[in-house]
């Protein structure tokens, strides 16, 4: 495994220092004094779980965000960006996860939108354009003819000529988010060897990536950061993977919540094989050959990364995508195959997804309205709608969950997150559910209506049905889980008891290899 | 009803206020101009029930038009139903053989009545009989039988003409069936509704053309009796069909047109629909959020697909009260009627979004529109100047609805 | 919400003191009120139409009160209009319906409401109303007919190709036109005629017809349109192909300021009167207003027409 020369005993000073950066959106805190620095031509890794601060301090420095607390500067002159471009003439480019780019247009125009070169008349001069994209390319191994428009391109190509574009922009910084997570061995060669074409050009890389051993090849240096706090900056060489696992999770683990109830001992849903793929058939199926089995009673846990397919699987089992999904499913025995969600409701299942606004509430409706959508066949007088069941359903709900609103029809928008939270949980409760799974449940709330829910939790637990939760806080589902298995690039790479796990090993199978 | 406990929620109450009431308060301020133009030529007896029995022939296709706008679609084709409607209407009552148009209204009618044969016994069956190859088969059998049986009956109505009642169940399946066709291809097909209805729109104008011949001539309806004679021909519509043009007499005073009780029993069985049946629910939640509705078990696609043959059949039953109002049937008979329909559901209330809305509100909406162009013509004022005003009521109704005037006021205040 | 708007009295006084004083009068000054839908202005010959009318209203502006009404070529319209004449209450109806069958109810409410109405121009499907008066639309049919086989060859021995461009079909004029031309033409085994479709009496849809039609029929004799529009627009089109030397058009409809004028220049060959009916059929309003004339329902008045030509074009160029 060839790596690329360090520099590490560089005295190269300082190109970007960002110093005791706060951020906070909403009033919430994500960032609490981050420190962060770059030096000319080094290859700095940025490291941390999901919503530890990565994505948000590099907006900040790359000017998308203009209120926040702190130092940064360029070149050891303080700086503070009011948008993009300012930063762009700073000479700090990005890459981000999602290429930004006009699928339209061709390379040269994407590489110089904007900034087009004129004849004298004002028009494009394509040829001169063309002529300049082709020698900034060309030192990056790009073949394909500048004239092409990059919907045509794969993704590996796409990157390169994000890059071309952040070289002709003179950028001194360049933030890759991510950089290989679509791309082939032979294009992260090749991304590997533009990066060090970077840094002999003295230009500056910030490598955002989960995958550990990327990092060990290329980084000269990594940054961690752990809940909007940088925990240690230190050369990749005095560290090994064991370490940075460890500076990643290693938090107190102050279980603040004590799990009640044990499942009981038959399988209430069995799960084999399971696998979907793409919709549009390409690319890497987004979950792959997964089997477990899920017992009366339990707790389950899914952890991953980000797009290791957690919300997917969930969705697999509720019926949605179903021309997409192969595999067995069997509930209490039964095999089942759910074609649409009222499928899956039928049978007992119930989903809480993790966008609540987007797809688990209807905006519009009034709270009491939203919470007896799933159960109206509950709620009936022959084939009417009756009135006082609903209400009798709701005020119940109401009470069992201690969800507070003034009055049942106002709009669901006007409540508070958690409160909108235990609203779907009332939904779902309504069907009377044998599994409950849930996505996230609770992103976006405040501790004590967390508090509320996990008890909620446990109690629904005790009177045996099964709770399937996917989360990317990992002391969330230590915490409640009685099994946990964990998710890398759609496959299933582990299950921990509830005696076995810990944050490092949940990090360490959901790391990606290599 | 509207509550005003705290400042916060004041904006939303304010916006609230405007829908809910807002079309009320612009139907009375509408009626009390008409009042105080025309004094008694607007609120004497005649012209209103002649507002009213005009507005209950479009109000159909806007009550089904409330149903597919709360779902967040549009359609755009329910004018070329009228339309379409009215030619098969008339040609079913007046020709005496088998036509371009008994060809389209007698199968699809016939299919309706197996299909549902056949649901009704499978469902019953199945409930005592547990080998389902069986049920189907029967159910087939049954089915088809009875489907054979409608033609029959059918068949023998060519030869002598439809009488009024076939004609007011088989015109308004005819657009059942097309809007259901509609509907499929939304739903199933995934594309959009405005593209869609477009080409319904213009396919069924067409089709009408076709039926009607000759390029797209006028059918009239001609009646034995009084004065409606026809050069040269001595076939006649049943005079029963007459009365569907006619009011409700009491006591040698008219009380209520016909098309009226329509207009009025559309309104109420969409309204139980929407605020006592679980399809009314589900269709709310299409139009709040549709991915939302999906995964909360809410069968999408069969609920739009219903949705739209509802519009396709009211659309279809206007057409019949055209056709007896105006006693004729043509191909240009509902054009431009789709733009009505939405500026009444607009203006009642209903957001184009989806999710928002109420059929009551559209009645008002129509109320409102047929008084307006009432009272215009009362006045004598020129037909351009009307659709003028037209769209400025339109548009300032939405303004109001979406608070847009409210803000603006604010603004001044400030 | 406590705002004026639901101020209950002086909502009411509002609404009162504009009742009283909305309240129309159904005779103004004694004098007999007429109304008359007209279906549309967008054609020559129905401005022409509306102005006789309006000419010979004037003339008797003091016992008569006329009120003019532009349908937009719609038949909802028409039917409103007869509404609204009827709400407030005038003594007579005067209409030129769009379509045969299109306004018979309306009119059939108005003759039981005992206002009697009287149809111009083209007739209606219920024959209840007071009375009829236009021109007999065979009768120039087969005069136009009669000119034509005359200008082939003469009767028995005429030889041709005639193309002809109807009026609205859905209006008994047109239909009345061509049977009437067809009933003279076709006994003539020698000629033959061609074409036959919609022209709806406008010019640009003459033109496009006739645009059509030379592409496919190389040698045609005569154009008859059913009006002098079309005509010209057949012409146009002949014109722009640069036949328009070998074809002889035939309109009808025959105005001073239109029909005559392109007689006049060799435009048309010949166009036939077809007068406006307005000043007529005001004329048997007050007749049965004044109780000069007994109603009898259906009752047809047909105006005379005349085949005019170079010759005689003078006398009709006022």
């Amino acid at each position: 495994m060839r790596g690329i020369p360090k520099h590490s005993q560089s005295r190269s000073e300082s190109l970007v220092r960002m110093k005791s950066i706060v951020k906070a959106f909403s009033g919430v805190r994500v960032l609490h004094g981050v420190d962060f620095e770059v030096r000319r031509g080094e290859i700095m890794a940025l490291m941390g779980e999901n919503g530890a601060g990565k994505s948000t301090l590099m907006k900040i420095l790359v000017g998308v965000y203009d209120d926040w607390e702190g130092r940064i500067s360029i070149d050891e002159t303080e700086r503070r960006f009011t948008d993009t471009r300012e930063a762009e003439k700073a000479g700090i480019a990005i890459m981000y996860q999602e290429i930004n780019m006009v699928p339209e247009l061709t390379v040269a125009e994407n590489i110089f939108l904007g900034r087009e070169p004129c004849t004298w008349g004002g028009c494009v001069d394509y040829i001169q354009m063309n002529r300049m994209a082709e020698s900034i390319l060309a030192d990056l191994h790009f073949t394909v003819p500048v004239t092409t428009p990059v919907s045509q391109l794969r993704v590996g190509l796409q990157q390169l000529v994000e890059i071309g574009k952040a070289l002709s922009l003179n950028a001194r910084v360049v933030i890759m988010d991510e950089p290989t997570s679509a791309l082939s061995k032979r294009e992260i060669e090749t991304l590997f060897s533009v990066i060090e074409k970077l840094k002999s050009r003295n230009v500056s890389v910030i490598y955002i990536s989960h995958r550990i051993g990327e990092v060990f090849r290329v980084a000269d240096r990594v940054t961690v950061l752990r809940d909007g706090r940088t925990v240690d900056i230190k050369h990749v060489e005095d560290l090994n993977r064991q370490d940075l696992i460890g500076m990643m999770v290693g938090r107190r683990f102050d279980q603040f919540f004590v799990k009640e109830g044990h499942p009981e001992d038959d399988v209430v849903m069995r799960v084999e094989h399971l696998t979907r793929i793409q919709p549009n058939r390409q690319g890497k199926p987004l979950i792959e050959d997964v089997s477990f089995e899920l017992k009366r009673g339990e707790q389950l846990g899914i952890a991953g990364l980000l797009g290791a397919g957690r919300t997917e699987l969930l969705e697999a089992l509720f019926g949605v995508d179903s021309e997409n999904t192969t595999g067995t499913v069997e509930i209490e025995g039964k095999a089942v195959h759910f074609s649409h969600p009222h499928h899956a409701m039928d049978a007992g299942m119930g989903l809480i997804t993790e966008d609540r606004k987007g797809s688990g509430l209807v905006l519009g409706m009034s709270v009491e309205h939203n919470m007896t959508l799933a159960a109206l066949k509950a709620i009936l007088t022959f084939i009417f709608i009756s009135r006082k069941k609903e209400r009798n359903l709701s005020k119940a709900y109401m009470n069992r969950l201690s969800i507070n609103v003034p009055d049942l029809d106002n709009p669901i928008d006007t409540l508070s997150g958690g409160n909108q939270q235990k609203v779907l949980l009332a939904k779902w409760l309504a069907i009377h559910p044998k599994i409950l799974l849930l996505d996230e449940p609770t992103r976006g709330i405040d501790v004590g209506a967390k508090h509320e829910i996990y008890l909620l939790l446990s109690k629904l637990v005790k009177q045996g049905i099964s709770i399937v939760i996917a989360s990317s806080e990992l002391t969330e589902l230590l915490s409640l889980c009685d099994r946990i298995m964990v998710l890398r690039e759609g496959k299933l790479s582990a299950i921990f008891s509830r005696d076995e796990a810990t944050q490092e090993k949940i990090m360490e199978a959901a790391a990606p290899v290599g | 009803m509207i509550k005003t406990r705290m400042n916060v929620v004041y904006a939303s109450n304010i916006k609230l206020l405007f829908r809910r009431l807002g079309p009320f308060m612009g139907l009375i301020a509408i009626f009390a101009a008409g009042v105080f133009l025309n004094g008694s030529t607007f609120l004497n007896l005649y012209n209103q029930l002649n507002v009213l029995g005009r507005i209950s022939i479009i109000a159909l296709p806007a009550v089904g038009m409330t149903l597919v706008i709360l779902t967040a679609g549009i359609d755009l084709s329910v004018g070329s139903m009228v339309s379409l409607s009215s030619v098969v209407c008339a040609m079913l009552l007046m020709e005496r053989t088998w036509t371009k148009a008994t060809s389209i209204a007698v199968p699809v009618f016939v299919f309706l009545c197996l299909v549902i044969a056949f649901t009704l016994t499978k469902r019953f069956l199945r409930r005592h009989i547990s080998n389902s190859k069986v049920v189907s088969l029967f159910s087939l059998i049954v089915g088809s039988s009875i489907g054979f049986m409608v033609f029959l009956l059918m068949s023998r109505q060519v030869a002598t003409g439809f009488k009024t009642l076939t004609v007011l169940l088989v015109v308004p399946v005819l657009g059942l069936g097309l809007g259901t066709l509609t509907g499929a291809v939304i739903a199933k097909g995934k594309i959009q509704p405005f593209i869609v209805t477009l080409g319904m729109m213009s396919g069924a104008v067409g089709l009408a053309k076709f039926i009607a011949g000759k390029g797209g001539q006028i059918h009239p309806i001609y009646y034995q009796a009084t004065g409606y004679t026809a050069e040269g021909t001595t076939q006649m519509a049943p005079q029963s069909f007459d009365m569907l043009s006619g009011k409700i007499a009491l006591f040698g005073m008219d009380l209520f047109p016909i098309t009226g009780l329509f207009f009025l029993a559309a309104v109420l069985i969409v309204h139980f629909i929407l605020t006592r049946l679980r399809l009314g629910r589900h269709i709310y939640a299409i139009g709040g959020n549709e991915l939302t509705a999906r995964l909360s078990g809410v069968r999408v696609e069969r609920v739009k697909i219903l949705v739209y043959g509802i519009s396709g059949g009211l659309s279809a039953l206007a057409g019949v009260l055209y056709c007896a109002s105006y006693t004729q049937g043509k191909p240009d008979a509902g054009a431009t009627w789709e733009l009505d329909a939405i500026a009444a559901v607009v203006i009642g209330g209903t957001s184009l979004m989806g999710g928002r809305g109420t059929v009551l509100g559209t009645m008002v909406g129509v109320l409102i529109l047929g008084y307006l162009s009432n009272i215009l013509n009362l006045q004598e004022v020129p037909s351009e100047v009307q659709d003028i005003l037209k769209g400025i009521i339109i548009i300032g109704a939405v303004l109001l609805q979406e608070g847009a005037v409210v803000r603006w006021f604010r603004r001044l205040k400030k | 919400m406590n705002t004026k708007i639901f101020n209950k009295r002086v909502w009411i006084i509002f609404l009162v003191v504009g009742f009283v004083t909305g309240c129309q009068k159904t005779t103004k000054d004694g004098k007999w009120i007429i109304g008359f839908s007209q279906v549309t202005v967008k054609e020559p010959w129905r401005v022409v139409f509306n102005e006789n009318l309006k000419a010979r209203a004037d003339l008797m502006a003091d016992k008569v009160d006329l009120i003019i009404l532009d349908a937009d070529d719609k038949t909802e319209n028409q039917v409103e209009h007869i509404r609204t004449f009827i709400s407030k209450g005038v003594d007579a109806i005067l209409i030129s319906p769009k379509e045969a069958s299109g306004c018979s109810k309306a009119i059939q409410e108005a003759t039981e409401a005992g206002i009697p109405v009287i149809v111009l121009d083209r007739n209606t499907t219920y024959k209840g109303y007071a009375a009829f008066v236009g021109a007999d639309n065979k009768v120039i049919g087969r005069a136009a007919g009669a000119y034509a086989v005359e200008l082939l060859g003469g009767p028995g021995k005429a030889k041709g190709k005639i193309y002809e461009i109807c009026g609205s079909l859905a209006s008994t004029p047109a239909q009345e036109r061509r049977d009437g031309f067809h009933e003279i033409v076709e006994q003539e085994s020698g000629i033959t005629i061609l074409g036959g479709l919609d022209g709806d009496w406008k010019l640009d849809r003459g033109k496009t017809i006739a645009q059509d039609a030379f592409q496919v029929h190389k040698d045609i004799d005569i154009v008859y349109a059913h009006n002098d529009p079309m005509a010209y627009g057949a012409y146009q089109a002949a014109r722009e192909l640069g036949i328009h030397e070998h074809i002889k058009f035939f309109g009808i409809d025959g105005l001073p300021n239109e029909g005559c004028v392109w007689v006049k220049n060799g435009i048309l060959t010949a166009t036939f009167l077809y007068p406006t009916p307005g000043e007529a059929g005001l004329n048997v309003a007050l007749d049965i207003l004044e109780r000069r004339k007994a109603v009898l329902p259906g009752e047809t008045i047909t105006l005379p027409t005349s085949t005019i030509t170079q010759e005689n074009v003078d006398a009709f160029l006022k």
